[in-house]
């Protein structure tokens, strides 16, 4: 447990070793303003040991005394750690030779072999006053209990009175005094109205310091110095400055014995105010829509913690302003994301000092954002644009282009999302989907219908196909049957003459019978096929009706029966007519003639 | 209701008519393949079921169980959106299932947008019901067997002697071939549905809908996967679609599915 102490604290001595190779500081230091005639201290310092100490051109000042040395070292330890610190000074007693401002050139000392030098210095000498200042030859006041106006006042000084609208000017409360002053009871400093102040940090402790106004030797302390960034246009004024100062004088009382032994002293209340002061703030020229506000000169830099994520992984965009300029008054610049992110509002932060030359620092714009889904997406880059008061012109300034991948997410945490988003009214959680279909599904080809097919058309025009064959064949069969009765009826006369032809053989051999069953046959035969009758359907009421269906003429009716009749009377009578066959030949020729160009 | 079940078995006969080109020893693989899917996904193994399903797929078979067992299998192992898919699929082969109706109405409301379908007006509603009562094979049939009967009854009216039967085969017919034209086009109405493919799912998790076919088009809207869109245009890549809730706009085409 010991062992393990030593070794840290070897450790820490080791480290803060080089603690003790501290840099070496030469300087040199003097009043800034002096009077005629008035010695003065010039001093230098170096916290080490030197040699050859070579001073600067002095030839407007003379050398009253020095070089006095005094040496003094320092070894400390704070909590447990070590600090020595050693300083040599040199001092030389000075006095002007003439008014007006001089630089001293910087002195030089050899350090362990190395030339160092100091910095230079100027000293500003007045003429001075009448009376002499400060000390115990102090004359006291005419009045006591007031002191001129020349002697102790206070200033408030900004240094630029004319400036644009987010443009900062410094303003700077002095208290100059000839008089021994001995401290503040009551400051009451302008509120500053019209304008965002920032103080800039000053010692605690208010030390005066030796400068020259109007050619005089005052103590002047810094109270304040605020920076100021006009809110408003137009002409601004500035409350003066009131200060209830404490001043010590001497009191002059009736001469005593114990007078040149003891000075009385009283402390006076004084009020001293400053003027007001007016300034200008010149509105900003009509700028851009996206405008950030900001006025000063500033840069730019943007990062991203990740570009490649999966789905709902939190990304953050940082946005660093930095620069001078009136940082705490800057809008965040407008992000432009894609539709569906979710986007958080930006955190800003902040981070600058008030200095002479202005507010210094930087804001930081942090933006976190959710892709949803998954996919790639471009975030376009950032605009930021600020008034350079300098230029007296907008600029801008660019963030770069981040793209980003969006991987598909484990789904877990989609799920719980979507239903908070999604939709509330949905409650189907006792529900499931129907099971799958056990049984042999009907495999088919895919793409393959039937509708619409080949096939499909096929049928239809087998349908169509089939009717036209059986009306065809039907059309056939009739023109055919009318064929049959044609031919039978052109026919018919030429059958007709050849069964009379027959019958006039018959009529030739004297053979009766057989001629008049020529003729009826040869009648009926004809009517048979001219009127397309059956044959065993004739008879002569029939044929008669027939023949007047066909436009025959009566005669020719009449005599057709009469040859029938005579036939067959003839047939069942023989003997009787056997010498009328002729006669009938003749007839039955003449008729069948008549009734074949009736008919046709 | 007598009618039905003749025309389903009327179907079923040329289907099997159809189906004779398969050669027997395939079928049987493939309904093998299938049916080991179906116990795959009896035990749970979802994955390996839609692996399955999807080989008898690449095949080249096709049925609406086929669809529907696949849609299930994806809405288990999560995925409703290519769940919707193949349940679309299953519903534009057997238009009047059932089954296929409500698990594509389940998987609807597991999906991020709750598009609401514009109201129809009541015959429209109406008429899609009488369309998508009977399935493609049906009304085909139905179209062959009035347009049989029609030609029966004009040869009738052709051939027979009589006027009266004449006059009687001749209305009759005219009602026939009526009938004949309008399943017919029924049919070629539902056959066109199927074969071009102008409905789609979307598969993108977000998509940006633009209001012009270009990246630099104004973004209209977002839908997210899962949406079923119509498909009215096409310009290059781009197409356009249209939203069940009558909303329209230009997407990339390669973030969606056809149906």
């Amino acid at each position: 447990m010991r062992l393990k102490h030593l070794y840290l604290l070897v450790c820490v001595l080791l480290l803060s070793l080089p603690g003790f190779s501290q840099q070496i500081s030469f300087t040199m230091e003097a009043p800034k303003v002096v009077e005629l005639g008035e010695q003065f201290r010039l001093a230098f310092t170096v916290n080490a040991k030197g040699q050859n100490l070579k001073l600067p051109e002095l030839s407007d000042f003379l050398i009253l005394m020095g070089p006095s040395t005094t040496q003094s070292s320092s070894f400390q330890i704070i909590n447990g750690t070590s600090s020595q610190s050693v300083s040599f000074s040199y001092l030389f007693i000075l006095k002007a030779k003439k008014d007006g401002k001089f630089t001293i050139n910087p002195a030089s000392i050899n350090v362990n072999g190395t030339t160092i030098t100091s910095n230079s210095l100027t000293i500003e000498v007045v003429k001075g006053s009448a009376k002499p200042t400060g000390g115990g030859t102090e004359q006291p006041t005419t009045t006591p209990g007031t002191v001129p106006k020349s002697d102790l006042f206070v200033k408030l000084v900004v240094d630029r009175k004319n400036l644009y609208k987010g443009d900062h000017a410094m303003a700077t409360i002095k208290i100059y005094s000839k008089v021994n002053l001995n401290g503040f009871e009551d400051i009451s400093l302008p509120s500053f109205e019209g304008f965002w102040s920032q103080d800039v940090a000053l010692p605690q402790q208010i030390s005066l310091q030796r400068e020259s106004f109007n050619g005089e030797i005052y103590n002047v302390g810094t109270l304040k110095k605020t920076l100021l960034f006009p809110q408003q246009t137009g002409t601004i004024t500035i409350d003066k400055v009131k200060i209830d100062c404490i001043v010590q004088q001497r009191v002059k009382q009736a001469k005593s014995f114990f007078d040149d032994f003891f000075d009385n002293f009283a402390n006076v209340k004084v009020t001293v105010t400053s003027d007001p002061v007016i300034v200008t703030v010149n509105p900003l020229p009509a700028g851009p829509a996206d405008f950030s506000g900001a006025v000063g000169r500033f840069d730019l830099r943007s990062s991203i913690t990740s570009t490649n994520v999966k789905e709902n992984d939190a990304i953050t965009l940082r946005i660093d302003v930095s620069g001078n300029g009136n940082i705490k008054l800057i809008n965040a610049p407008k992000l432009k994301l894609p539709a569906d992110f979710e986007v958080y509002d930006p955190k800003t932060q902040s981070n600058y000092a008030a200095t002479a030359e202005g507010l210094n620092g930087n804001i930081s714009f942090e933006y976190l954002f959710l892709p949803r889904f998954a996919g790639d997406y471009t975030i376009p880059p950032v605009n930021f644009i600020y008034f350079d008061p300098v230029a007296g012109r907008y600029t801008t300034k660019s963030s770069q282009e981040f793209k980003i991948h969006v991987a598909k997410g484990d789904g877990t945490s989609t799920k719980g999302i979507m239903s908070s988003v999604a939709k509330e009214d949905v409650k189907f959680l006792g529900k499931d989907i129907r099971f799958i279909k056990q049984g042999n599904s009907e495999l088919k080809p895919k793409g393959e219908i039937f509708f619409g097919s080949f096939s499909f058309y096929l049928i239809y025009l087998a349908g169509v196909l089939g009717l036209l064959l059986l009306y065809l064949m039907y059309q056939k069969q009739i023109r055919e049957n009318a064929n049959v009765a044609r031919v039978k009826n052109k026919k018919a006369s030429k059958v007709a003459l050849r069964r009379l032809k027959e019958a006039n053989m018959h009529l030739k051999n004297g053979a009766t019978e057989k001629f008049y069953e020529a003729v009826t046959r040869a009648f009926w035969g004809y009517l048979s096929d001219k009127m397309t009758i059956p044959f065993a359907e004739l008879n002569k009421d029939k044929a008669s009706a027939e023949l007047a269906n066909h436009k025959a003429s009566e005669i020719v009716i009449n005599r057709f029966i009469q040859i029938l009749d005579t036939c067959e009377y003839a047939r069942f009578a023989p003997g009787e007519a056997n010498n009328r066959m002729l006669e009938i030949y003749d007839e039955a020729c003449d008729v069948m003639g008549q009734m074949d160009k009736e008919i046709n | 209701m007598k009618m039905k079940t003749l025309i389903r078995k009327y179907s079923l006969l040329l289907l099997i008519i159809l189906s004779c080109t398969i050669s027997r020893g395939q079928a049987n693989a493939i309904v093998d393949s299938v049916s080991a899917g179906n116990q795959l996904y009896n035990s749970g193994k979802y994955q390996d079921a839609i692996r399955k399903y999807q080989n008898v797929l690449s095949q080249g078979f096709e049925s609406a169980e086929l669809y529907f067992n696949l849609g299930n299998a994806f809405y288990k192992s999560g995925n409703a959106t290519y769940a919707i898919l193949n349940y679309e699929r299953a519903k534009k082969l057997a238009p009047n299932d059932e089954d296929i109706r409500y698990n594509l109405d389940l998987a609807h409301t597991q999906i991020i947008d709750n598009v609401v379908s514009l109201p129809e007006p009541g015959f429209l509603r109406w008429w899609k019901q009488l369309i998508n009562s009977q399935s493609i094979s049906s009304w085909g049939a139905m179209s062959i067997i009035t347009f049989f009967t029609f030609l029966s009854l004009f040869g009738l009216f052709l051939l027979s002697r009589s006027f009266r039967v004449k006059r009687l085969a001749f209305w009759v017919s005219i009602a026939a071939i009526s009938l004949s034209a309008i399943t017919f086009s029924i049919g070629s109405h539902l056959t066109s549905k199927l074969i071009n493919h102008n409905t789609a799912v979307i598969t993108d998790r977000s998509v940006r809908v633009k209001s012009s076919p270009s990246e630099t088009g104004t973004e209209l809207f977002i839908v997210h996967e899962g949406v079923t869109v119509q498909l009215t245009d096409k310009l290059g890549e781009w197409v356009n679609v249209s939203l069940p809730d009558g909303n329209k706009g230009w997407v990339k085409e390669s973030s969606m599915v056809r149906i």
